[in-house]
């Protein structure tokens, strides 16, 4: 069954681009630029199997909107799509301790790496 | 009449003489006895208009000198006095010297000694003198003289000082540290301007916290002195002892030196003419007094400017430390802002690029759907690139201007039409509308010489800021003439306004309340517009008559219409 997936970046491209991708490799995705709108419509657990989530966002950081979106899904996994990571891990720290360095994906990054990865995050077992 | 205190087999005695006229006589005796050799004496600041006064005396220094006697004087110069020290010098001595507030008074020959006993008689001869011709007493009297005498300044020199109002300067050595810190207590009291303070280490800054010298420096602040302290510690441990000073002394500005600087003095100058320096003995211990070792007090104003320089020299560091903290800051600032921005337009890019190249599926019919955002995103890295090889140039001073004389007016319409014909701006500013304000009037032409790329970059920039922050209403451009051959460009826009905490440094590098921009445009801008002799500035708009959004203004000399270029007549 298809995986299926929430984009959240208030860069349009870059959401768009994601989005792309990854519907080219079998998974489904719904994409947001606005965190608010994102999480007003995160309505119930178990629709979507990953977010992927922009850390520096208007209204709404990413790490909060993470932290928002557990409340109702605490079984949704995640990875914050980022430049640059440093920036933010004691931040991070402080917000959600439970995750660790590997929520980072570091962008610029080609479609076969990503995926890759996002598999690996859905189910760390294979 | 005579009193013999002593009278020992070699024949010397030691004598109390009374009376005037005895005491005359005896210093008489001792002048006339002196064939040769030299006389010393040293006086309080009553005696010497004596000496002039008194014939005999005075003629008894006079005839002393003739016979080759060498003579020295040593006294107190006071503005009272100096008019017979002149004549003392002129007429009666070899050589005069000046120490402050002596008390001695003695004479001194080869073999003998003299001392008035000046007990009431202040300004007039003393009624009983001291006699001795004891070997002992007079060597041990010339050691004293001799000493005293090489603490003396010249006559001159003190002299001079009195007349042209210059203070003596002097260093003292003060063993006792009750004393020091009463002198210390003086000085910040007596301070007019300025106190700059070394404190030794932490602790002894924290041994003052407690007790009143906080509370003097307070004292000395609120007289309107300028206080600033110098601790070597850590910028951490200062700050709070900082905040428990600051709770009753708001305006002591503090700053930390490097630890290594812990030193074993400390350092106090008042108005850079005072300084007082004061040892530490033992650091450890919690009582000043048992710290402080010896302190030297000096009223030398060159030693009061080597200190300052010395102190002003740690606090430019201290400055210069903060600048630092400051440039690091803002280095790592835009490492991560850059490391954004580059990676934001690539992952578009690199993603549409590999779907268009590898992708099986949605692909048709999108193609130039793609192409187009790779496109968008280039352009992007492309500005990007442009603007920190601006901001580059604009550092280094090699920003070079293509001046050229064109229409002010044409450059900006076509700025406009350029913006709001294109593709983005139709799809995605369906609410804004961008309006140049032209009076049909021969007087809102402008002719400037200026470089015109850099000229358009400005304007853009100003436009497309005001449509990012402008989700609908109107972005006007004006043009409006100033006096001194000036014309004022502004762009007045309709949103969200400039947020209070971002204006100051508005036009500095990094600002940016944008999540898509790197803070560096505005920056250019005045760069542009500060090269070309302009000014730039902005302003929110007036809430109070309904206006939203803020508005941006430049300044651009203006010249007389050139014959070579054409004018489109509106």
């Amino acid at each position: 069954m298809n995986k299926r997936v929430l984009i959240v970046d208030d860069e349009p491209d870059l959401n768009l681009t994601v989005k792309m991708v990854l519907e080219e490799n079998g998974f489904k995705a719904d994409s947001f630029t606005d965190p608010l709108l994102a999480l007003k419509n995160f309505k119930e657990a178990g629709i979507y199997d990953m977010i992927i989530l922009d850390i520096k966002m208007p209204n709404m950081n990413g790490f909060e909107l993470y932290r928002q979106i557990k409340k109702i899904d605490d079984k949704v996994k995640v990875c914050f799509l980022t430049a640059g990571e440093m920036d933010y891990e004691q931040f991070r720290k402080e917000l959600i301790p439970e995750l660790d360095k590997n929520c980072y994906i570091q962008k610029p990054i080609e479609t076969e790496m990503l995926i890759r990865r996002l598999n690996r995050i859905i189910a760390p077992s294979n | 009449m005579h009193d013999y205190l002593t009278n020992n087999t070699q024949n010397t005695k030691t004598e109390i003489i009374y009376g005037i006229e005895n005491v005359i006589d005896a210093e008489l005796q001792f002048f006339s006895k002196t064939k040769r050799g030299k006389i010393d004496t040293c006086m309080n600041y009553t005696r010497p208009p004596l000496a002039i006064i008194i014939e005999p005396i005075k003629k008894a220094f006079l005839d002393a000198k003739s016979r080759g006697v060498k003579t020295r004087y040593l006294t107190e110069i006071t503005n009272g006095n100096i008019p017979y020290i002149k004549e003392l010098m002129r007429i009666a001595v070899d050589e005069l010297r000046h120490l402050d507030g002596i008390k001695g008074n003695f004479m001194i020959s080869e073999g003998e000694y003299l001392a008035p006993l000046i007990l009431y008689e202040k300004g007039k001869i003393a009624s009983q003198i001291i006699y001795s011709d004891v070997k002992e007493l007079v060597e041990q009297q010339q050691y004293i003289f001799d000493t005293f005498w090489n603490k003396a300044i010249s006559g001159e020199q003190r002299i001079r000082e009195i007349e042209e109002g210059i203070e003596p300067s002097n260093i003292q050595v003060i063993q006792n540290p009750r004393e020091s810190a009463e002198l210390a207590y003086n000085i910040v009291k007596s301070a007019k301007e300025e106190v700059l303070r070394i404190f030794p280490s932490i602790n002894a800054f924290r041994r003052q916290v407690p007790i009143d010298v906080m509370h003097l420096f307070r004292e000395a602040i609120e007289r309107g002195v300028k206080v600033r302290i110098l601790i070597p510690a850590a910028e951490l441990e200062i700050k709070q002892l900082i905040n428990l000073v600051n709770l009753g002394f708001p305006y002591i500005d503090i700053r930390a030196i490097d630890e290594s600087l812990y030193a074993r003095i400390g350092i106090m100058v008042v108005d850079r003419k005072e300084s007082l320096i004061i040892e530490t003995k033992d650091d450890a211990k919690n009582n000043s007094f048992d710290v402080m070792g010896l302190a030297a007090y000096s009223n030398s104003k060159p030693i009061a400017l080597s200190y300052t320089s010395v102190f002003e020299s740690l606090w430019l560091q201290t400055e210069l430390y903060e600048q630092l903290k400051v440039h690091d800051k803002m280095q790592k600032e835009f490492m991560n802002i850059a490391a954004h921005e580059l990676s934001t337009p690539l992952q578009p890019i690199l993603g549409f690029a590999e779907v268009l190249r590898f992708g099986k599926q949605k692909i048709k019919g999108q193609q130039d759907l793609l192409l187009d955002a790779i496109i968008r995103n280039s352009k992007r890295l492309q500005r990007l690139t442009h603007d920190i090889l601006d901001v580059t140039r604009i550092e280094s001073q090699s920003l070079k201007l293509k001046k050229e004389q064109f229409n002010l007016n044409d450059v900006i319409i076509s700025t406009v039409n350029g913006i709001t014909t294109n593709t983005d701006f139709k799809n995605e500013n369906r609410n804004v509308r961008l309006l140049y304000q032209l009076d049909n009037n021969n007087n809102s032409i402008f002719f400037i010489e200026a470089d015109k790329e850099k000229l358009v970059q400005v304007i853009s920039n100003l436009l497309s800021n005001a449509i990012k922050f402008t989700k609908e209403g109107t972005i006007t451009i004006t043009t409006a003439r100033k006096k001194d051959n000036q014309v004022v460009i502004g762009v007045k826009d309709t949103g969200t306004g400039i947020e209070s905490d971002i204006l100051p440094r508005l036009f500095s590098k990094f600002t940016t309340k944008s999540f898509s921009r790197i803070g560096l445009g505005l920056f250019i801008c005045k760069s542009i517009v500060e090269a070309h002799g302009g000014k730039i500035w902005a302003e929110n708009n007036n809430n109070r008559h309904g206006e939203r959004g803020a508005s941006f203004y430049f300044t651009l000399q203006t010249i007389n219409r050139p014959q070579n270029v054409k004018v489109v007549d509106q």
